[in-house]
């Protein structure tokens, strides 16, 4: 299934460097920090997002009163819509989509309140309940930017963002909406963390002062946060606003990894899946990132796909065929696969 | 149908307070029973034992190889068996079918709160796996994995209009193209993290909840699960399956006004509403009957009235409508997907379902807010509305294919 119409405007992300706006640098690689935010059993290390201060690009107090997972959203929003060059106010709004992935949801302030329980539940806090919820940080986003269309909160693990960009690709194509902030992000927290270090699931390195330097090691995953968001619009809308174009979703799939093919990473057997009457010659695969770039330059968490998207859109702007095509983490299952392509206009 | 794919519904599955299937969904509304009680099925340190409409005898559920199921999981698989009774074994379909199930809980349902204060202890004691359940996406693997589906899936999460977005999703996949078939909808069980968190907002009513009525006082909580297999019309045609009904129209929108309360004057709902008209090509005046997201609390049910005025300016009699909250309780995330199920229930039927306890509906001229007995009826069109925290809308139009009605 492919979408010829639909463009990738605007880019942002919050990661181990901060926010910042525009397509992501894939050449930078950022090495796991200690973590000093909960106590570990020994040292740990895991991609994390500095503090930075929101009010920079979202003013006034707003952010203040939100967990950090809807900060992120409202400043990658911004910063997304900002570089797409969209006057919100000018936007109808009610033709404006909000689309979330995310695996984990507002998972802070869910313990804040689940450890609430053990101590007194007759009393627990009015105001943190609703803010637990999952669609928390896009109907924040809704409200701030005043958009009032579709609004969906999805979650399929480490392919959330592909699917969350699907999604707003499906609302575009069938009319629902003329563009689409799609946002994808997770927090890490102690017990998250925990649970992948009980299951066996860190890589080596994440796990003391032993552990080997560099990428992942391809056995297990590091575990990272942040947020990655980017503004979709139909052509005709962005057309009209005369905006400039990173490039065209040309297309994606998500599924079971068994369901890629023989050879996960081939190619051919992906490019089938995504478009399956384009010739393996017009596509450039951006290699799964198997203690390469998902891992090292942002960990594994719900906006994976999405910085992936944007490392396909840099890659775009040098490669010498006329799409780029990326895969998710190859320890991630499902997959997620997007397909770029360069916007002749 | 505008040229596009239209979506048959071609299987119905549920688990309510009321039993297990449709039969015993539908002889329950239709009886005029309630099947909201004192809590039993979990222990709730709260001021007051809430009335909630809980699952009784729950179904044994064999778990996929390596998966842990929580009891948000297990409610969704058992009604999702039903609703693929009648998908096809052919491997191609298998492959292609889509799995989209709304959750708020997941896990949550199985969670103790030492999950979030001593996680390592928590773990050590064998709560790696209820923490496996909690993402949003896991009632979804767990359907998934079950039936042995292999299409694209994922979870919603939308607060209460998670289970008629899930049905809007996977009808917008199948009209893309992205799935030929799809099982849809949502799943909740009670838990105490959400009775504490409705206690704490004082939106739990003490008593049976009374949606519409002046004199209401809040929601009662319930559980289950609702699945639709859902599938391109000329496919189910082809393959000789029944369809029930079609997905008509569908639209989501968001009030963009408040963390939780509603726009006073219902204007995101009522925007769904028209627009998912607008997509079923059908005029107001040809909607036989609203299943209403009709909580009971104060706000809500006001707003949903203006809504409803709103988007049926113009009928030239009031538009029939029922809270079908007032017989389960409120399921949450699978509420939506719930009332889905009771929406075409009544449209195949042919029945108006009336709220309950409700003996001074708020005042309106336009809408005709059902109670006493059960009405028969005769119609083509049906409509279920949702809506929820965060201002997220959605309102889905079901429709009678009178192709098949007329063979």
């Amino acid at each position: 299934m492919t979408w010829p119409d639909l463009l990738v405007t605007g880019f942002s992300s919050i990661g181990a460097g901060g926010a910042s706006a525009g397509l992501p640098d894939p050449a930078v690689r950022t090495s796991p920090e200690l973590i000093t935010g909960w106590i570990t059993p020994g040292p740990r290390r895991a991609v994390l997002v500095p503090p930075f201060r929101p009010a920079d690009v979202v003013p006034g107090l707003r952010t203040r009163r939100l967990d950090r997972l809807s900060v992120w959203a409202l400043v990658g929003t911004a910063l997304a819509v900002q570089d797409a060059g969209l006057d919100h106010s000018a936007v109808d709004g009610d033709r404006a989509a909000v689309v979330f992935g995310t695996a984990f949801g507002c998972l802070e302030l869910t313990e804040q309140f689940l450890g609430g329980l053990r101590l007194n539940a007759a009393h627990a806090d009015p105001i943190l309940f609703p803010e637990t919820l999952s669609n928390q940080p896009g109907s924040h986003v809704a409200r701030h930017f005043g958009f009032r269309g579709p609004n969906l909160t999805v979650s399929a693990g480490m392919a959330s963002s592909e699917t969350a960009l699907l999604e707003a690709a499906s609302l575009l194509r069938n009319g629902e909406a003329d563009c689409a902030v799609v946002f994808a992000g997770d927090l890490l927290t102690r017990s998250l963390f925990a649970w992948y270090e009980a299951a066996g699931r860190l890589a080596s390195l994440c796990g003391g002062d032993a552990a080997p330097a560099g990428g992942g090691d391809g056995v297990g995953l590091v575990p990272g946060e942040g947020l990655v968001a980017c503004v979709l619009e139909i052509r005709e809308f962005a057309e009209q606003r005369r905006a400039r174009a990173y490039g065209r979703l040309v297309g994606g799939w998500v599924g079971p990894r068994r369901e890629a093919g023989p050879r996960v990473g081939a190619a051919a057997a992906l490019l089938r899946r995504v478009a399956p009457g384009m010739h393996p010659d017009e596509a450039e695969l951006v290699e799964g990132p198997s203690g390469g770039q998902a891992e090292v330059a942002g960990g594994a968490f719900g906006g994976c796909g999405l910085l992936q998207l944007g490392f396909a859109l840099a890659r775009l702007l040098e490669s010498d065929r006329p799409c780029v095509m990326v895969a998710s983490a190859v320890d991630c299952d499902p997959l997620g696969v997007l397909l770029v392509g360069r916007d002749p206009s | 149908m505008n040229g596009r794919r239209a979506v048959a519904v071609t299987g119905i599955g549920v688990i309510s307070p009321f039993g297990v299937g449709r039969e015993a969904l539908f002889e329950g509304l239709t009886q005029g029973r309630c099947a909201i009680g004192p809590l039993s099925v979990l222990e709730a340190p709260l001021e007051q034992v809430p009335v909630v409409g809980e699952v009784r005898n729950l179904p044994d559920v064999d778990a996929p190889g390596g998966l842990h199921l929580s009891r948000t999981d297990r409610l969704a698989v058992v009604a999702a068996c039903q609703a693929a009774m009648s998908l096809s074994d052919e491997p191609r379909i298998r492959r292609d079918c889509a799995v989209v199930v709304s959750t708020t809980v997941a896990g949550l349902s199985d969670l103790e709160p030492e999950a979030a204060v001593e996680p390592e202890a928590y773990y050590r004691r064998g709560g790696l796996g209820p923490a496996s359940t909690y993402p949003t996406s896991h009632p979804a693997d767990a359907v998934a994995r079950s039936l042995d589906l292999v299409g694209p899936r994922f979870g919603t999460s939308v607060a209460c209009a998670s289970g008629a977005m899930a049905i809007a999703a996977a009808a917008r996949a199948i009209v893309d193209g992205r799935a030929s078939v799809a099982l849809a909808g949502g799943s909740d069980a009670l838990c105490l993290f959400t009775l504490a968190g409705f206690s704490a907002l004082q939106a739990l009513d003490s008593h049976r909840c009374r949606p519409f009525d002046e004199s209401r006082g809040g929601l009662n909580i319930g559980e289950g699960a609702a699945m639709l297999l859902l599938e391109e019309l000329s496919h189910a045609r082809a393959r000789g399956a029944e369809v029930l009904a079609l997905v008509a129209g569908w639209a989501s929108t968001n009030d963009a006004f408040h963390p939780t309360a509603p726009h006073e004057e219902g204007r995101g709902l009522a925007m769904s509403m028209t627009q998912a008209m607008r997509r079923a090509q059908v005029q107001g005046d040809a909607v036989g009957y609203v299943n209403a997201h009709g909580t009971g609390t104060r706000l809500n049910d006001v707003a949903e009235v203006r809504a409803y005025e709103r988007a049926f300016a113009g009928r030239g009699v009031p538009v029939p409508v029922s809270s079908t909250k007032s017989h389960i309780g409120h399921t949450l995330g699978a509420a939506g997907a719930i009332e889905a199920v009771i929406t075409l229930l009544a449209l195949r039927g042919g029945v108006l379902i009336p709220t309950l306890r409700l003996d001074t509906p708020i005042a309106t001229q336009a809408v005709d807010l059902l109670r006493g007995a059960v009405r028969p009826t005769s119609m083509d069109v049906a409509m279920s509305v949702s809506a929820g925290f965060g201002g997220s809308n959605t309102s889905l139009v079901f429709a009678l294919d009178r192709e098949s009605r007329s063979s």
